[in-house]
């Protein structure tokens, strides 16, 4: 399947999908992700993996070939104008492309950051897994959960959302299970 | 007396953090179809860290050192590179005391395989006579306490078929960094892959 970044929706207060708004305290020196992806992708990517999809990265999959300068050992790449990757392009173009590399599916993870009571955050994590012949959703998993620490909550969804893959299709790989 | 007291007490506490056991690693095996594997390729992940690159390269190397042939694809060309040196050699003469120096400097352009468009790769990879994929991936888990979680996996290049996968999940220790972690699971999600 080919699978897509997470993308990040707040209708009340779109901030709210910045990391950056969310950090407070800590460490000055500490560098924070542009975005939640950072914090749910390796996680989800990794137990679906282990769940026995094969994942084709839209943001490493490269739609044109860029230029690559080494001066004296230091390599580094020029790239040309335009999307450079399968992951800044729209979702037709998306399927376009999966359809010709022969990829059946694609996995669309968004996460929604909403109000809830009591002046709380909840936070909600939901994976689609789109096929592209009939453009139908083959299967949906969702996770909530109110924002305690936005990095942990965003890491708590994204094992949430993989644990309840690995428990639907691949129920004798689920983690923790006795081995 | 307090103070002995606190002193006492921070250095138990730190022996007790020391001391602490830590949670078993879980370890998880998925076997595949079985397919001859001897030509791979490590597909880097979309992380482009420094952490992400040194697990790759580690194992990488570890499959080198097993007899698989490893294609690295920042090291192939996808067409020819052109080279140009530039070569300068200098000398001066300032109120009669004379000096010399020199630069140099090489350049290479043009695109390597980690650089073409997804189409070109896959059949660069296919005339390669690539028959695998191992693909690195390592994950934080944000809990009390802290794990890391690493999986490699081998597929097969021509159907994306999985060969096999292994994962292996560590607790992080209260003196070990997320990366000593990272490694520590990698190594042994692979020992489990080539085992």
């Amino acid at each position: 399947m080919l699978v897509l970044p997470t993308t990040c929706t707040s209708l009340s207060y779109p901030a709210l999908c910045l990391p950056a708004t969310c950090a407070t305290g800590g460490d000055p020196r500490r560098v924070v992700p542009p975005s939640f992806a950072a914090y749910i992708d390796p996680a989800l990517r990794l137990k679906l993996e282990f769940a026995g999809f094969t994942l084709a990265e839209a943001g490493a999959m490269r739609i044109t070939t860029a230029d690559r300068v080494d001066v004296n050992g230091k390599s580094r790449r020029v790239e040309g104008e335009g999307p450079q990757t399968v992951a800044e392009l729209g979702f037709e173009d998306v399927q376009t492309i999966a359809m010709s590399l022969k990829l059946p599916s694609v996995l669309v993870p968004n996460l929604t950051i909403r109000p809830a009571a009591h002046a709380m955050q909840e936070a909600i994590l939901n994976v689609v897994l789109v096929e592209v012949s009939t453009r139908w959703p083959r299967w949906t998993a969702t996770c909530s959960e109110i924002v305690f620490s936005p990095e942990e909550t965003m890491n708590r969804l994204a094992n949430c959302v993989g644990n309840g893959v690995l428990a639907a299709l691949a129920p004798e790989n689920v983690i923790g299970k006795e081995l | 007396m307090t103070g002995a007291a606190l002193a006492a007490l921070a250095v138990a506490c730190v022996a007790g953090a020391c001391t602490l056991e830590k949670l078993p690693p879980i370890v998880m095996v998925r076997d595949g179809q079985s397919s001859p594997v001897k030509r791979v390729v490590l597909l880097p992940a979309e992380c482009g860290s420094s952490l992400c690159r040194g697990l790759d390269q580690l194992v990488a190397g570890e499959l080198a050192f097993r007899g698989y042939e490893v294609v690295d694809l920042q090291r192939l060309n996808a067409i020819e590179r052109k080279r140009t040196e530039v070569q300068v050699l200098w000398t001066s003469k300032v109120r009669g005391v004379e000096s010399s120096g020199q630069t140099r400097r090489v350049e290479v352009r043009g695109p390597t395989l980690s650089d073409v468009d997804v189409w070109t790769l896959r059949d660069e990879l296919t005339a390669m006579g690539v028959d695998s994929i191992v693909r690195v991936r390592t994950a934080e888990i944000w809990a009390k306490p802290a794990r890391v979680v690493a999986l490699v996996r081998v597929t097969r290049a021509g159907d994306a078929q999985l060969v096999a996968s292994a994962l292996c999940e560590l607790e992080v220790g209260t003196f070990d960094t997320y990366e000593q972690g990272a490694e520590r699971s990698t190594r042994c999600a692979l020992a489990k892959v080539l085992r």
